[in-house]
């Protein structure tokens, strides 16, 4: 399977797909996200890539993205490495089962939905995208309004799971249950496997609201259990064919450009004002999914 | 099906990448840092 679509061989197209990975950077820098949840989205809808390669691509294409963040945030100190290491073994794991379960929805055709075919891994990817899209979006625009820049979080309802072995959080300074921490490793590995994200987008607001880290710390932790998650998704996906490299790398040059000013751009606003735009940015992206997935059940 | 040495490639090339460009990165703040030594490094430039 080409992920190359035949209208795609000029090279208006790859310069496109570059001004894409840029503008995806810029939000990256910005939010403090590798942009897979807008990324997968844009090349899917916008670019004709099919969904199971959209998804392997921007996977192999978070390696990069995800390796550079780790060793600046080394080289900062910033995160909660132990979550990381917890993280690790069930991010493979489920990683791994969510690339080969996409790799099946990818083999069972379409589905007839109230007389219209659409290909069953769009389907059940565009459900699961808004549905995770839209709660997060919720809770970002929730707590932009509720809570001001600076204000402290109190504990997550996750440290409240008192399933031994419990383990102390130097840098969260919480106290947390081992097996919650690992069974989310497994559940992120697994999205980043099927759907292709599981890192700012869901982990950032899991450490947050769940546990209850501060955003910088936040922004540090489960960087290496991603990169792992990625890698091991990666390394599924491309076995089944659904990596494309050029893509990947294309995208890769872009986004690493984008971040650079991204991160510029953020240094100058607001920290509520920020995540209520994310927020907003999340939600609009969910939209953009339901009205594809609409417009291809030919409901609008 | 693909082959195992494109396999390789997916994760090599990608976080070879990740490196160079977090090295650069490196090396631009520390200059920054050597002339505009009261600004803030800590901002994050990268995360996930």
């Amino acid at each position: 399977m080409s992920a190359v679509p035949d209208f795609a061989l000029h090279p208006v197209w790859w310069l496109a797909l570059g001004l894409a990975g840029l503008g995806v950077g810029i939000v990256g820098g910005m939010f403090g996200v590798g942009g897979n949840f807008l990324l997968i989205p844009i090349l899917n809808v916008g670019f004709g890539v099919p969904i199971s390669i959209a998804v392997g691509t921007s996977l192999c294409q978070i390696i990069g993205t995800g390796v550079a963040a780790l060793m600046r945030h080394q080289r900062l100190r910033q995160g909660e490495i132990k979550i990381d290491w917890i993280m690790l073994l069930g991010g493979l794991m489920g990683a791994s089962a969510g690339a080969n379960l996409l790799g099946t929805l990818a083999t069972r055709g379409s589905l007839d939905i109230a007389g219209h075919s659409i290909p069953t891994a769009k389907f059940v990817l565009a459900v699961i995208y808004v549905v995770l899209l839209s709660v997060v979006a919720f809770w970002m625009i929730r707590d932009a309004r509720m809570r001001p820049a600076g204000a402290p979080l109190t504990s997550g309802p996750l440290t409240r799971i008192a399933l031994p072995p419990m383990t102390w959080l130097p840098a969260a300074e919480r106290r947390m249950s081992v097996p919650v921490i690992a069974w989310l490793g497994l559940l992120l590995g697994f999205l980043s496997g099927l759907v292709g994200m599981g890192g700012g987008v869901l982990l950032m607001p899991i450490l947050i609201f769940g546990i209850g880290v501060r955003v910088r710390m936040a922004a540090g932790t489960g960087i290496l259990a991603l990169v792992v998650s990625a890698v091991a998704g990666t390394w599924a996906h491309a076995r089944l064919g659904h990596v494309d490299l050029r893509i990947a790398m294309m995208l890769l040059i872009g986004s690493t450009l984008g971040a650079a000013v991204g991160a510029t751009i953020t240094s100058r606003m607001d920290g509520q004002r920020l995540r209520g735009l994310f927020g907003w940015l999340v939600l609009i992206t969910a939209c953009a999914v339901l009205w594809d997935l609409l417009r291809t059940l030919r409901v609008l | 099906m693909r082959t195992i040495s494109y396999a390789i490639a997916c994760i090599v090339l990608p976080a070879l990448w990740g490196l160079a460009a977090a090295w650069i990165y490196d090396r631009i703040a520390a200059r920054r840092a050597r002339h505009m030594p009261d600004e803030d490094d800590s901002a994050d430039m990268y995360h996930i």
